[in-house]
């Protein structure tokens, strides 16, 4: 089996780029002094705040779209 | 001499009065971000054709000009939120703690600027999310585009997460003395918050500033960014390995410039000068040196491989970019900055905080201009003469550098919003003294 059997990219984002996001979760669940429901608070933030990223970059792109008259998804 | 000492009142003051400079210098700016706004609309209804920036028929080949070069200097002003907190945190420099949150959001205003021009260069930005997302398990295995998405992503998620978390023991103590208005936010932040979370937090926060010291220098900067130029084997200009280690010392040149200039003006303003202390800011302008040198130095690995023995594509680039005067400028100013810093560290006198302003925005302006001359050159000066019969150099529209006016204006109002809502100091870094009185005070 060679490097190139999985896409570069996955094993990239996947598999180096996402050590320093897994590290962090990981501390959060098993490090010392943990809590489960603090640990499940900044997992709630995380994940709110990256729907906030997203969907607020969808609703600004659709407020151009409409403005500008582009056709939606056209 | 003595010091008067910090207390959580000097933190709560910008929440507590307006003046009238802050209003003129709010409209002011508020003007300014409009009326970029306004030519950005101008350039949506007519298309990027309006800039010199349009398709390869025109502008000497160049499609990616300032708006590029400008996305990643914000990108690169971002970083000086890690380094500071990861000082803080992780080596235990704690006299940095008074500017790490003010770090902190500079990366969250230099991101969602950075984001911005991504907006600005798409001819149509309403596909922006239709096509990213739906697209996104094919694109991440073979394009840089959706890497650099990803990877900005999580750092602009994992810092406003680290900003949230620290937030929540402050705002709990200080809230009696916050705007009554903004309770129902206050309410959000402070979700469940008991006093004895306050050790986890701090430790979550640790493996934050610790993840994120690995991401954001290591993966983006000196990762999938550079990876947008340096994988591209046709432009000698962008192409290579140093790309990574080159852009990340750029954007840690930017990232401390902005925190001077940031912590400088807010300890000016606010009367910070015993938290915000010379000593700080001669830190932080020790560290610019640091990483200026950095910047200096490999640019100095480009220019000797480039041009002593180089393939004939890399020699041209090379000798065109070492005799550019914005390159020239650049370099020049850089040398300048190294020599203050010099100067300053061997005769301490010489240090005073308004000059390390002055450095640091030559910096700024100096890392802003060698990035766009970087993305310029490298599509001007490809491999094979694609473009030989494109007419017309390529030289920033005044479309494109009214966004420079734009960007910074929002950067900038960003803060004067966020100065009104919770404090942009650290309470752990005013209450150390007096900790225990002070808790007892405010919390019961």
């Amino acid at each position: 089996m060679t490097w190139e059997t999985i896409p570069v990219g996955v094993w990239l984002i996947f598999g180096i780029v996402g050590l320093p996001v897994y590290a962090i979760f990981l501390g959060w669940f098993l490090g010392k002094p943990r809590n489960p429901k603090t640990s499940v608070l900044g997992v709630t933030v995380f994940l709110t705040l990256v729907t906030a990223v997203w969907v607020g970059l969808y609703l600004t792109t659709m407020m151009i779209s409409f403005v500008f008259d582009f056709g939606g998804l056209a | 001499m003595s010091q008067k000492e910090a207390t959580p009142e000097d933190i709560l003051r910008p929440m507590q009065s307006t003046g009238r400079w802050y209003k003129i210098i709010f409209a002011v700016l508020a003007l300014i971000a409009v009326g970029w706004m306004a030519i950005w609309g101008y350039q949506l209804e007519h298309g990027l054709a309006v800039t010199n920036l349009s398709d390869w028929g025109s502008g000497g080949g160049v499609t990616w000009g300032l708006y590029i070069g400008a996305f990643i200097w914000w990108v690169g002003i971002a970083h000086g939120g890690i380094i500071i907190s990861a000082a803080v945190r992780l080596f235990g420099m704690d006299r940095y703690q008074p500017v790490a949150r003010l770090a902190e959001l500079l990366t969250i205003a230099g991101l969602a600027m950075a984001g911005t021009y991504i907006l600005v260069h798409m001819g149509r930005p309403d596909r922006v999310v239709t096509s990213v997302i739906p697209a996104y398990p094919w694109t991440v295995q073979s394009s840089p585009l959706a890497w650099d998405i990803t990877v900005i992503t999580l750092y602009l998620v994992l810092t406003a997460t680290y900003l949230v978390l620290t937030l929540r023991y402050d705002v709990h103590r200080l809230r009696d003395q916050m705007p009554k208005k903004l309770g129902p936010i206050y309410s959000i932040i402070t979700v469940g918050y008991s006093k004895k979370e306050d050790q986890i937090i701090e430790r979550m926060v640790w493996w934050l500033a610790l993840g994120i010291i690995i991401l954001a220098p290591l993966l983006l900067h000196g990762g999938v960014i550079p990876w947008l130029f340096a994988l591209l084997p046709g432009m000698p200009g962008w192409m290579g390995a140093i790309q990574g280690p080159q852009f990340l010392s750029i954007a840690l040149t930017s990232a401390l410039a902005g925190v001077i200039v940031l912590a400088t003006g807010l300890r000016r303003v606010y009367d910070w000068n015993h938290i915000l202390t010379d000593d700080v800011i001669r830190g932080l302008t020790l560290w610019l040196g640091l990483f200026s040198l950095l910047f200096i130095w490999l640019q100095l690995q480009s220019v000797v491989t480039g041009l002593y023995a180089a393939p004939l594509d890399v020699a041209a680039v090379t000798s065109t970019m070492v005799t550019h005067p914005v390159y020239v400028i650049a370099i020049g100013l850089m040398v300048v900055v190294l020599a203050y810093i010099f100067a300053q560290a061997i005769r301490p006198s010489v240090f005073t905080p308004l000059r390390s302003v002055a450095i640091a925005l030559l910096a700024l302006y100096a890392t802003l201009t060698e990035k766009i001359l970087f993305v310029v050159e490298g599509l001007q000066y490809p491999t094979f003469s694609l473009y030989a019969g494109v007419p017309g150099p390529y030289f920033p529209s005044w479309i494109e550098m009214a966004s420079i006016a734009g960007t910074i204006s929002l950067a900038i109002l960003i803060f004067m919003v966020v100065l009104k809502v919770f404090p942009v100091i650290e309470l752990h870094a005013v209450e150390d003294h007096h900790d225990d009185d002070h808790d007892e005070e405010v919390t019961t």
